[in-house]
């Protein structure tokens, strides 16, 4: 396999909202804190469409938004777990109602796809884009996507990954505790600000996923299935070579070969 | 880029026509829809339901994912012989090596609905509720590799109603990358209250039969389906056979939530990508499944799309008037009616269409056709909300 560049990153997590608030911890230079999660208000978007998006939607957009600096047109491929809770809590609750009635809005909102049709319309893209989930090796799925598309395309490619937690009741029969986004640009040239190559195999020997090196993240790592995309991330953000293993289908591990 | 041809080596569905590829063709040549009055909503429309679902049960192994849309997974499954056809292509690629990508739109939600009415005094959920077995997107592909034995890569793939079409593209990515070799595709989507009520609250559900491209459409019939194919690589210095999927093209609209592009530029965009991705010219092509959904935007933004990129002669019908609209199903159902007409050589009517809308330039079939020339290649057509636009080229070796 051809090695993919990584050009450009985002992440947006308690404590790590933007790059300038994460690289220090995912540097190792500072602990991780659990500090509130801030409300999110993506300028892409217009003020009345921004109040008609959920939180979860709103997280999306954010990380793709930073993550596309030099351009919003690129093909796109979202990958979360659950979807939208929010908006599956409101739905089955307004239909365990008489009479049932589920709001317009809140139902084309409610399409896995959600995020991706509302960022190809505030990012003009009429790029093709895709919206996945293999539960929780989400990340993995996607990533495999978005380099497969890297590959077909000779494109580059936006992968955005995120899952927001659930309101009560779901909140616990869903394993998230904590928000968590990352978006990177994939590209088969590396550029100024590249952060490395990786290559992805799948691996079925490996018995354990990859932990942070900044211990403090262990308990953001297990808050969210997109969060054991932390372990990349650490090795991204310092440009340093390594393997690491994430969460793949099956009890096996998505092996990911950085290289600087 | 011209891309190489994947083999439809084995397939099977199950949808309102009933089950397998034989009900499906005999339907569609006796112009028999499947179409049924609802029983069971609060407001009148019809809907393309599959018999005997629910009363179809889940490997007593495989009990945690019990849900109907694994029930109905598990029903095409075991449907044209398909099970067969995985375990022999087990053995000649060995269980991490055939990957397996599906699509949805609600997956298990209908689970979700029933334990919400359950709730108890402090608003809980029933204790022994499994929302990861059930309702998430990811128990579709995990019951079905756990079924089949299975264990390689996958996904499930949700763009709403082009879901199931988006497989065969990111299957044929997949295997292309050496991900995999070979690769299972298909689509699951049952009915559930979410798609029923939310249709009808965006005032798309239709009071009578669907009748996409009729004057008098007022929406669509939803329906249920399940399909499954098995895709492979031609082998090297051997002459192709069968099906083959030969072109893909993926867009976005980037214009509104729930309504299509007015001029159809997405779903040109996607047309135009797939032609050249087969490297086939339109005249090349000599039969269009519409998505056709029989919402007055789809059906006149698609007639836009087709009479920009095709000439107004290629035959076009949508078949939804059979099986109603299957959602997170539609592409691959619709898919397999593209093998069906292929193989059989005969192209389906329009069905339910009493007078054609006049504002529509393509030419859509008004009745069902044994065509002249041999139909060689045709292209099948899934769009989404969200603006998200998939289209397949299908065809016999050339």
């Amino acid at each position: 396999m051809k090695a993919i560049y990584i050009n450009s990153l985002s992440i947006a997590a308690p404590g790590l909202v933007g790059l300038e608030q994460a690289t220090p911890v995912l540097k190792g230079e500072q602990a991780w804190q659990s500090v509130e999660f801030p409300k999110l208000a993506p300028q892409l978007l217009p003020a009345n469409e921004r109040r008609r998006m959920t939180n979860y939607i709103k997280l999306a957009i954010s990380v793709a938004d930073q993550a596309s600096t030099s351009d919003k047109s690129l093909g796109a491929v979202f990958a979360s777990s659950y979807g939208d809770l929010y908006i599956t809590d409101h739905i089955c609750n307004s239909l365990s109602q008489t009479p049932k009635f589920i709001s317009p809005t809140q139902f084309h909102n409610s399409v896995h796809n959600a995020p991706s049709g509302y960022w190809a319309i505030a990012a003009k893209s009429t790029a093709a884009s895709t919206s996945l989930s293999t539960g929780d090796s989400s990340f993995s799925s996607g990533l495999l996507e978005a380099v497969t598309q890297v590959l077909s395309t000779e494109k580059d490619i936006l992968l955005v990954a995120y899952d927001y937690p659930a309101t009560a009741p779901l909140d616990k029969c869903v394993d998230i505790s904590e928000p968590f986004a990352t978006a990177c640009v994939l590209s088969l040239t590396k550029n100024n600000n590249s952060y490395g190559s990786i290559k992805l195999s799948v691996n079925n020997e490996e018995k354990t996923c990859s932990q942070c090196r900044n211990q403090s993240l262990n308990q953001l790592q297990n808050s969210n299935p997109i969060a054991q995309s932390l372990p990349l991330l650490e090795t991204l953000i310092t440009k340093s070579t390594n393997s690491v293993y994430l969460p793949y289908l099956n009890d096996s591990k998505l092996k990911v070969e950085v290289q600087q | 880029m011209p891309i190489s041809p994947l083999i439809i080596t084995a397939s099977s569905m199950v949808n309102a026509l009933g089950r397998g590829k034989k009900a499906t063709l005999e339907a569609l040549q006796q112009k028999r829809s499947g179409l049924q009055i609802a029983q069971h909503l609060e407001f009148s429309t019809w809907l393309g339901q599959v018999e005997g679902v629910d009363e179809y049960p889940l490997e007593k192994t495989l009990s945690q994912f019990n849900c109907r849309n694994n029930q109905l997974a598990k029903l095409t499954l075991d449907t044209d012989d398909f099970r067969h056809a995985v375990n022999q292509a087990t053995k000649k690629y060995g269980t991490d090596r055939i990957g397996v990508f599906l699509g949805t739109s609600t997956s298990g939600s209908e689970e979700t609905e029933k334990v919400y009415q359950q709730r108890d005094a402090n608003g809980d959920l029933p204790k022994d509720f499994n929302y990861q077995y059930t309702d998430n997107f990811s128990s579709l592909l995990d019951y079905t590799q756990q079924s089949l034995g299975l264990k390689g890569v996958g996904q499930v793939i949700s763009t709403a109603c082009s879901s199931s079409a988006k497989v065969f593209a990111t299957a044929h990515r997949h295997i292309e990358a050496g991900f995999c070799d070979a690769a299972i595709v298909g689509g699951v989507d049952t009915i559930t209250e979410i798609s029923t009520y939310g249709f009808h609250a965006l005032e798309l559900t239709s009071t009578q039969p669907c009748r996409p491209c009729d004057e008098n459409r007022d929406g669509i019939s939803i329906g249920e389906a399940g399909g499954y194919a098995l895709l492979e690589q031609a082998k090297t210095n051997e002459p192709l056979h069968g099906v083959c999927l030969k072109g893909y093209g993926e867009s976005s609209d980037a214009y509104h939530m729930s309504t299509p592009h007015p001029e159809g530029l997405g779903a040109a965009n996607a047309m135009q990508q797939a032609l050249a991705s087969a490297d086939l010219n339109t005249d090349e092509i000599q039969y269009i499944n519409l998505h056709g959904t029989a919402t007055p935007s789809n059906d006149s933004s698609e007639d836009n799309a087709i009479s920009h990129v095709f000439n107004k002669q290629t035959p076009c019908s949508s078949t939804k008037g059979w099986t109603g609209h299957t959602l997170g199903a539609a592409g691959i159902t619709e898919a397999l009616i593209c093998q069906l007409v292929l193989e059989n050589q005969f192209l389906p009517e329009n069905l339910n269409l009493l007078h054609l809308d006049p504002s529509l330039n393509s030419h859509i079939l008004l009745d069902n056709l044994q065509p002249e020339h041999q139909v060689e290649n045709v292209i099948s057509n899934s769009f989404g909300f969200g603006g998200t636009n998939c289209s397949l080229i299908f065809g016999l070796p050339s």
